[in-house]
């Protein structure tokens, strides 16, 4: 089941319900159904990988639990490294089997040899990236004595499989979402009015903006040799607002949902293209992997405080690594060692934490310098992300060669739906940039809430596109 | 609770009344068979692909056999090839949407090659039809106005964009009218290499069905006790007529076998002859006069074949 599909308009609301009513119920009640919706939630995707999670998650519960009863420092360790390498093992096998196999093979052949290999057609489970390193932190946040390990089973196995972030984040950690089960919810009109907003304008990012790019975006990636320069260009640019539109309208429509049923997620977006460099920019996009992988990979390497070598081996590692968790392509490998050369610089002339505050924080408008900046990150994130959408590293050069040979002199059958509303995203964006979400207006008149809501439905309506994915399933 | 709950409805039922407004309003426009669905059962029925939906025009036919004895008005149920090949569950719609008190109706059967041809990976004895899931197959209300189900299941086929650009109109009687059609050669021309890759490519792909062909032979015999019924293929261009020959060499006499089973009449216009001027906008479809052209030329000779059975048996003179 996917958020944009007519059958998750009737899930919501049915399992909010009913997750009411029980509210009455003891805790474990309330957690039980909570579990049982979000297997049905995954279920409707394909059933059989529920035993993948459930494996993963009585695992880990196990682990913990052991973990946590022993004071032994090797036996602790040899538990956590069972745990890492059970989660990377299925993560690994699941994504990255075929991945391994193929390179291997061409670099066999790049010696003369010639190396059969069985191929197994391995689908990738839907949101295993992500429910592996939740499932991982928890483990490891137990290790560090962060966290207690959880009493209750059922609680547990409903934080892993908790639906609204099940498949595509945000990643939470045990530290924030684990208490939130193991207390009550109580109802707050405030908490789900948000939610709505929030997952109004998620639904708003995802069928209007997202959508109404990727028709222009597919087209000139699937063949940029019958694509003008101009046509090219654009293409690239959409296609960051495609992505932005996708991946961010997806987590707000789940932390929106999360919210309905009183629970706060972690933002995982906070307008990253308004973002002054790279550095920010990060900050801002995808929080909760960037967090992640500073917290479980960077900080344990010796993150910024270690001598410059070690430094830049640190950063070349997180960004590698990074782009490898998106996809086992090289890529995403190389696009996220492009975004390493481009974050180098700010870190050795000590200016990667410049921009910790929101842009124009204390005005309306951005000063020249810093609308120059953001243009700047923005014009070479978009370069980069070339290497993140094309289907092989010689495709992405060609891409970025032809927009510089000004093949051409047209800009395409440019859609002006996809323009408008862009100017629209941005526009709505930049007013709440201070705010959690793009819609966070409840201090607003309520003419102007209302009519707000009615306009993006109406735009929904007449602009949305349907589309049976979300790019980060992928993923 | 209770506050959120009334907020929630509120915002629910504007966009409700919003929907249902657009629906009933400009419901024509933002979909090719929404429309369909939201008439009353038919009394007289076209049946078949894009061809005859787009070709052949009910409001000339019912027209033309004004004060006969024929139970009209007649309703286009034509849909495209990917939804309405002939098969037992177009067969199932088709009665779904038939009045069934009406026993003088005229059906019309418009067929081509395509319609009896099925994905070769299907196995049409086992059930497995690539028109499963797709409307009118996916909707159990046919006669519904506004059609809540239509929209909920086929909320992709929706176009709402069309409110400002208008590019086609599906008529209340199930006629599709297209706008923005060629003006030029060059545009007409690469229409057609567009028609005719995916005749080539339902060639490569496509068999003959034979359980369609006992699927056409069924919907005849049941369309047949409530009225007159004609087998029909349309006039299209002589190339992509040699395609459709060269796939399918036996259809004509195929048809005309069922015909001759059932007792009925079937109408080939094909080759279309110089001095009538079926213009088509791609090679395949008529445009809106070829239709007419069609629709008059087509009721005529339904008229004059009735004339003739009539005179054969004694009742006329």
């Amino acid at each position: 089941m996917i958020f944009n599909s007519v059958i998750f308009l009737f899930f919501l609301p049915i399992s909010f319900f009913i997750y009411w009513l029980l509210s009455k119920k003891p805790l474990k009640v309330q957690n039980t159904y909570l579990l049982f919706i979000s297997y049905f939630f995954y279920g409707c995707w394909d059933w059989r990988f529920l035993f993948l999670i459930a494996a993963s998650s009585l695992i880990d519960f196990t682990i913990a639990k052991k973990i946590k009863a022993s004071s032994n420092k090797n036996t602790r360790k040899a538990l956590l490294g069972g745990s890492l390498a059970m989660n990377l093992g299925l993560l690994g096998f699941f994504k990255y089997f075929n991945f391994f196999a193929d390179s291997l093979v061409d670099l066999f052949s790049v010696f003369g040899f010639q190396a059969d290999y069985i191929t197994l057609h391995i689908i990738l489970p839907v949101g295993i990236s992500f429910y592996t390193f939740q499932t991982l932190s928890y483990t490891i946040d137990v290790y560090r004595d962060k966290i207690e390990p959880s009493n209750s089973i059922v609680q547990f196995f409903a934080y892993v499989s908790f639906f609204p972030q099940l498949v595509a984040g945000p990643i939470e950690r045990a530290t924030n979402l684990l208490p939130q089960f193991q207390k009550k919810r109580v109802f707050s009109y405030d908490k789900a009015a948000d939610g709505m907003r929030q997952m109004l304008w998620g639904f708003f990012k995802k069928v209007v903006v997202a959508d109404s790019c990727a028709i222009f975006v597919d087209r000139a990636f699937n063949d940029p040799a019958a694509s003008s320069s101009g046509e090219l260009f654009v293409a690239m640019v959409f296609f960051a607002f495609q992505l932005y539109g996708d991946f961010s309208g997806y987590s707000d429509i789940a932390i929106g949902s999360a919210r309905l049923f009183g629970f706060d997620l972690k933002q995982n977006f906070a307008f990253p293209y308004f973002a002054r460099d790279i550095a920010e920019f990060y900050r801002r996009w995808h929080m909760s992997l960037t967090n992640w992988f500073k917290d479980y990979v960077y900080f344990p390497l010796g993150g910024s405080r270690v001598g410059i070598n070690k430094k830049l081996r640190n950063v070349f590692i997180i960004y590698l690594i990074s782009g490898f968790w998106h996809g086992a392509n090289w890529t995403f490998i190389f696009w996220g060692f492009l975004n390493a050369l481009y974050y180098v610089p700010l870190m050795l002339f000590k200016r990667n934490r410049r921009n910790l505050e929101v842009v124009a924080f204390n005005g309306f408008l951005p000063s020249f310098r810093e609308f120059y900046a953001i243009l700047e990150t923005f014009i070479v994130t978009c370069f980069i992300r070339v290497f993140f959408r094309a289907n092989t590293i010689e495709d992405a050069f060609l891409y970025i060669r032809r927009i510089f040979s000004f093949q051409g002199n047209t800009w395409g059958n440019l859609d002006k739906v996809a323009i408008a509303v862009i100017i629209v995203l941005l526009v709505v964006e930049w007013i709440n940039r201070k705010e959690q979400h793009g819609l966070a207006i409840a201090n607003r008149p309520v003419y102007v809430r209302w009519g707000m809501y009615m306009t993006i439905f109406i735009c929904i309506l007449l602009f949305g596109k349907a589309s049976d994915s979300f790019i980060y399933f992928q993923f | 609770m209770k506050k959120y709950l009334i907020k929630v409805s509120l915002f629910i039922a504007l966009c409700f009344v919003i929907v249902t407004f657009t629906m009933l309003k400009y419901g024509e426009n933002i979909d090719y068979f929404y429309n369909k669905f939201t008439t009353p059962q038919a009394k007289s029925m076209i049946i078949g692909d894009s061809r005859g939906m787009q070709g052949v025009m009910p409001s000339i036919i019912n027209k033309k056999f004004a004060g006969s004895d024929f139970e009209l008005p007649m309703f286009n149920y034509s849909f495209t090839i990917a939804q309405a090949p002939i098969g037992e569950l177009y067969n199932e719609s088709i009665l779904k949407k038939l009045d069934k008190n009406v026993t003088n109706g005229v059906f019309i059967i418009s067929m081509t090659p395509w319609m009896l041809a099925s994905e070769k990976e299907n196995d049409n004895h086992k059930g497995e039809y690539r028109e499963a899931g797709e409307p009118p197959h996916n909707i159990r209300f046919v006669n519904m106005n506004p059609n809540y189900e239509y929209l909920l299941k086929n909320l992709n086929y929706f176009h709402f964009q069309a409110l400002f650009r208008k590019s086609s109109t599906m008529h209340k009687d199930g006629w599709l009218e297209l706008d923005n059609l060629p003006k030029s050669p060059e545009v007409f021309n690469r229409w057609k290499n567009t028609q005719s890759e995916i005749f080539d490519r339902m060639i490569d792909d496509y068999k003959i069905s034979e359980v369609r062909l006992e699927s056409l032979d069924v919907l005849v015999k049941k369309l047949k006790a409530h009225g007159e019924v004609y087998l029909v293929r349309m006039p299209i261009d002589l190339d992509f007529l040699e395609k459709e020959n060269g796939y399918y060499p036996s259809f004509d006499k195929d048809l005309q076998v069922i015909a001759d089973d059932n007792d009925i009449r079937y109408f080939n216009f094909n080759p279309v002859t110089d001095t009538i001027d079926f213009k088509t906008y791609d090679g395949h479809h008529l445009d809106k006069n070829g239709s007419a052209v069609f629709t008059n030329l087509l009721c005529d000779s339904i008229l004059k074949y009735n004339n003739q059975s009539l005179q054969n048996a004694g009742v006329l003179r």
